[in-house]
């Protein structure tokens, strides 16, 4: 199988995951619930994980570095730490349902979308200042658009955050482990990410940076000051209530090595020439219509397309019957496809990671050319 | 804070340290977390001060389950600086006395 759907979760990881994942099933019992050698080699495993994580971050304090279990969960603890019944919300135009979903569930949010064309950072700059001069109470913004690709000017908004002292939460689904993500540049709010798509780790992982006061949404046990009835108010404990995911912390502890040894500038490169290279053949062939940056720094790995006169779904599933893995459809971003007039039909996305090849790129295209000679949808 | 408020207690005030020559004493050093307990002993260690990292007996404090991390030093004083220059707190201080642990933070 060809798999070129990163963007939803990197499938090929480095066998040093599986085997920590594997090993954790068998060694690791709970962080902070006993004095045992399989509660300290958990502890160990677990504090290993927030340090390496911070490090490449530029976390300040590993405490600060809260695991929770996908980037929606992290993106639910950060929007409801800020957003309150009447807040104004200040979003880009790209956000995916793990921001808007929360935010239509907080009663009298007032949203304003800032929705420049894709590739645009300069545009988008600037629409965050004008947005954000009418009055913000918090900023939402990806780092990287899951279904086109762009690059949002993350630091020149987070720049006009602290100017004007209104909270950013920064979606980093797409970049951390790509792009560079930094809390000490940054100096957001809260910055959520994903363990299991560019930092290699299981599904069912997560990190969420904390930069500012953070109320849970779970409440439950952490192992510490236990007679309390209030979750504590020190992180990680206030944010982790109940048992880690120990298999997929030591396997995110393995991916963030990774990643730190291959570097997110070696990866990043890679996945954009393989996106130029497929961009450049699928712009060949009639019919079909991509979204790519004419700047490659304004793009991650990720490019979507149309193919004229046939269904994205379909498109997709004809792939997936040839063994390429792709994903077509609104990517459960239907703000995205608003912004970039695409909402009616979708798209089909291609995503990649560190471990796909030109090669794999070139027969891809050998199976579109075929499905457009073929009329096979 | 909502909780019941019996449950807390000030963390604790600033003492003057001693420096007690060669004399080792054992502390315990009463934190918020496993995790807090693990950057303490961290940041010991990179001050040239081994602390252990172990779970505080239940008696010491009336939060429930708590972490501590023991140090034996003839200059505790030290060992706040050191904590102190990266931020950390230690919720209280027991030092071992007469087979049991005296407070020496209130």
């Amino acid at each position: 199988m060809i798999y070129f759907d990163a963007a939803a979760t990197t499938l090929e990881k480095p066998a040093r995951v599986r085997r920590a994942a594997a090993w954790a099933v068998n060694s690791l019992s709970s962080p902070g619930r006993g004095g045992h050698a399989a509660a300290r080699e958990a502890e160990e495993t677990a504090y290993r994980c927030r340090t390496e994580a911070a490090e490449l971050f530029g976390v300040e304090r590993p405490e600060s570095v809260v695991f929770t279990g996908n980037a929606t969960h992290g993106l639910n603890i950060a929007i409801r730490s800020l957003v309150k019944p009447g807040s104004r919300v200040v979003i880009s135009g790209y956000e995916h349902n793990a921001v808007t979903r929360p935010l239509c569930a907080i009663d009298d949010v007032t949203l304003t979308v800032v929705d420049t064309p894709p590739f645009r950072a300069d545009l988008a700059a600037e629409a965050f200042e004008r947005a954000l001069d009418l009055g913000a109470d918090t900023v939402i913004c990806n780092h990287v658009s899951n279904v086109f690709g762009c690059v949002q000017p993350v630091e020149e908004i987070a720049e006009l955050c602290r100017l004007r002292g209104v909270p950013l939460i920064v979606d980093a689904s797409q970049s951390a482990g790509v792009l560079p993500v930094r809390m000490d540049r940054l100096q957001a709010a809260f910055i959520a990410m994903p363990g299991h798509k560019g930092l290699y780790g299981p599904q069912g992982t997560g990190l969420l940076l904390c930069g500012a006061e953070a109320n849970p949404i779970l409440f439950g046990g952490t192992g510490s000051l236990s007679r309390l009835q209030d979750m504590p108010e020190e992180l990680p404990d206030r944010l982790e209530a109940g048992t880690h995911n120990m298999p997929g912390i030591a396997g995110l502890l393995e991916g963030i090595r990774f990643v730190r040894q291959a570097g997110p500038d070696r990866i990043a490169a890679h996945e954009r020439q393989l996106t130029r290279r497929l961009a450049e053949q699928l712009d060949a062939l009639p019919g079909i219509r991509l979204w790519l940056a004419e700047e490659p720094e304004q793009q991650a790995g990720v490019l979507s397309f149309q193919a004229e006169g046939r269904d994205c779904e379909e498109f997709a599933a004809e792939l997936g019957r040839r063994g390429v893995a792709v994903r077509a459809g609104l990517h459960c971003a239907p703000l995205a496809h608003r912004t970039a007039g695409t909402l009616d039909r979708g798209t089909v996305r291609v995503s990649f990671s560190a471990f796909n090849t030109p090669e794999q790129t070139d027969r891809f295209v050998g199976e579109i050319r075929d499905i457009l000679r073929d009329n096979v949808t | 804070m909502t909780g019941p408020s019996f449950l807390h207690r000030d963390p604790g005030k600033p003492i003057n340290w001693r420096v007690r020559g060669n004399t080792m004493d054992e502390y315990l050093l009463i934190v918020r977390s496993v995790t807090h307990a693990q950057h303490t002993a961290r940041v010991l260690g990179q001050c040239g001060i081994r602390g252990t990292m172990l779970r505080a007996p239940t008696g010491l404090t009336d939060r429930g389950c708590s972490y501590a991390v023991r140090v034996r030093t003839g200059d505790m004083g030290a060992v706040m600086r050191c904590l102190n220059g990266a931020g950390l707190t230690p919720l209280e201080v027991f030092i071992r006395e007469d087979g049991g642990y005296r407070r020496v933070t209130t």
